[in-house]
């Protein structure tokens, strides 16, 4: 490429420096020195204006000049200004964002000491979320309790020997005053339904005289205690232990019902026995509860490690009991009441497929008997 | 030189009187560059005492760069011009034999070197070039303005001017060749 002033270009730079000299613009002298008078004069009195007084509009046009000059750096403020929003927002926010991780709030005292104290990461609203302790969802069944009832050390309970060879396995009731509350600052939460306790006799025991029993003076401290087992009840009105024992062997397990909380102690009084926590979810009487537990509860939780039930009733009138064993692991069962029999019926939920004439899939999904065949689309 | 003109321009941002000898060095160079691209004298007066005004009421937001202060008056000038033929619709015109009629007192002219035919030529090649090509001849053989300058007054890189620069006289000489 040539360079503008080679000797490629020298003619025609040559003429253009020519036609420059060629020109002949007048300057009118006077005119000029009139502009610089004018100019100057003109100036002058905006830098007077200046000195004597506030030009809004100069400070206007030097305040968008700064913010020209600096508009970079004065957009990082408001960005900055939100990311610190943002950050102190999050830190405040009440409700964990990994609420289906376990949330251990158990220590290790509380947990020597009731046993009952566990921790679930069961779906809860917000209704049984505990108040005073935000952002833990934990199982629902301790949030009303005092902080106090975890202090509580268990009670050494004197065992009275002369009434384990005389008096029956289970519990008499005592017509004592209503249940205590533990702690006189009761929380405000929301009170859920008070589980059922379901005492289990295991079977090899229930051959046996019992082990152990719990001292009637201690036992009056519990809640308020009733035996709605009326084979039970006829056979404690009975003064012969004898009788009593043919009495329990009649039956597969005690019930005691109670308003209360489960209370530890009771357990430690009576090892032969368990105590286990019902939780109802549905619109059971006390009679057809009862029933329940006698025909359905009772085989599920026998010889195993359970740590609570929990009985629901869905569509259909199936009832889902679901076990909870204190490893953690849970089962779950259907029934449903027969329809002439009257007894309750384990079923199973299937999921039938059906391809009418088009090839067209249609899923029918119902519960059945549990002993029904249905392959090969049984669920 | 170049320092010389620098402390004359600190002198002028802290005195607007001072400003007058600034206004006395680069008049007429303004004065020519504003002629030649609009004729009318009294629009030249204006645009030319517009210049000046804007550039003594500016001087303060004036920062030294190490050439020449004519640059920055050569861009204002360059943008009142474009603003009144903006304001105005017309086009630029070119018009050499403007101005004959006095005598320039102030230019050295070589009289009998460049005929009429050739202004002629030369008049008529200007017109037939682009707008930018033909601000860039005249800034550049003109108004004698280096490329830093040249990219200054008009918002390009040196770089890019000396293309245009070779492009536009490669053009004329084309033009002037056919």
């Amino acid at each position: 490429m040539a360079r503008p002033n080679s000797r490629y270009f020298a003619p025609v730079i040559k003429k253009l420096l020519e036609a420059k000299r060629q020109e002949s613009i007048v300057i009118d002298q006077n005119l000029k020195a009139n502009l610089r008078a004018n100019i100057l004069t003109k100036a002058g009195g905006t830098a007077l204006q200046t000195g004597q007084g506030f030009d809004f509009g100069r400070f206007i046009e030097g305040a968008i000049g700064i913010f020209g000059k600096f508009r970079y750096q004065l957009a990082v403020v408001p960005s900055l200004l939100l990311l610190v929003i943002v950050a102190v927002s999050a830190m405040r926010m009440p409700v964990n964002i990994k609420s289906d991780v376990l949330v251990p709030v158990v220590t290790p005292q509380q947990k020597a000491d009731n046993t009952f104290a566990q921790v679930e990461s069961v779906q809860v609203n917000s209704a049984q979320t505990d108040s005073a302790q935000p952002g833990l969802k934990t199982f629902a069944g301790r949030s009303v309790l005092p902080s106090s009832y975890f202090e509580k050390a268990p009670e050494k309970i004197q065992f009275n020997t002369d009434l384990l060879l005389s008096e029956p396995a289970y519990v008499e009731p005592v017509n004592v005053q209503a249940p205590k509350i533990v702690s006189a600052s009761a929380p405000a939460t929301p009170v859920l339904p008070a589980p059922r306790i379901y005492y289990y006799v295991p079977e090899e025991l229930q051959n046996e005289e019992p082990v152990v029993t719990a001292d009637v003076t201690e036992v009056r401290n519990l809640p308020q205690v009733q035996v709605t087992n009326d084979a039970l009840r006829s056979q404690a009105e009975l003064p012969n232990p004898a009788q009593t024992e043919a009495a329990q062997k009649s039956t597969a397990s005690d019930y005691v019902r109670t308003e209360a909380r489960p209370e530890l102690f009771v357990m430690q009084a009576v090892p032969a026995r368990q105590i286990l926590p019902i939780y109802y979810n549905s619109d059971f009487s006390e009679d057809e509860k009862t029933v329940f537990e006698q025909d359905v509860v009772a085989g599920l939780v026998a010889d195993k490690d359970v740590s609570y039930v929990s009985i629901s009733i869905g569509s259909d009138r199936v009832v889902s009991v679901e076990v909870y064993f204190n490893d953690g692991s849970k089962e779950l069962k259907y029934f449903r009441k027969g329809a002439d029999s009257n007894a309750w019926n384990q079923v199973k939920y299937v999921e039938n497929y059906y391809y009418d004439d088009s090839l067209r899939y249609e899923p029918s999904m119902h519960y059945v008997d549990y002993n029904t065949y249905d392959y090969p689309y049984e669920y | 030189m170049l320092e010389q003109e620098q402390k004359m321009v600190e002198e002028a941002k802290k005195n607007p009187q001072a400003f007058a000898a600034l206004y006395d060095k680069y008049f007429d160079q303004i004065y020519r560059y504003v002629y030649r691209r609009c004729s009318d004298k009294a629009t030249v007066y204006d645009l030319v005492s517009q210049t000046f005004y804007d550039a003594l009421t500016h001087i303060k937001n004036y920062e030294w760069r190490g050439y020449s202060f004519s640059s920055w008056l050569y861009k204002i000038a360059h943008n009142n011009v474009l603003k009144w033929y903006r304001d105005h619709g017309r086009m630029q015109m070119t018009d050499l034999e403007e101005g004959q009629e006095i005598p320039d007192l102030h230019v050295n002219i070589s009289k009998g070197a460049v005929t009429k035919e050739d202004k002629d030529e030369i008049q008529a090649v200007l017109t037939k070039l682009e707008p930018e090509e033909r601000e860039i001849i005249r800034l550049k053989f003109f108004e004698e303005a280096s490329n830093i300058e040249i990219a200054e007054i008009m918002g390009l890189s040196a770089n890019h001017i000396g293309v245009k620069v070779f492009r536009a006289l490669k053009k004329v000489k084309q033009l002037l060749t056919q």
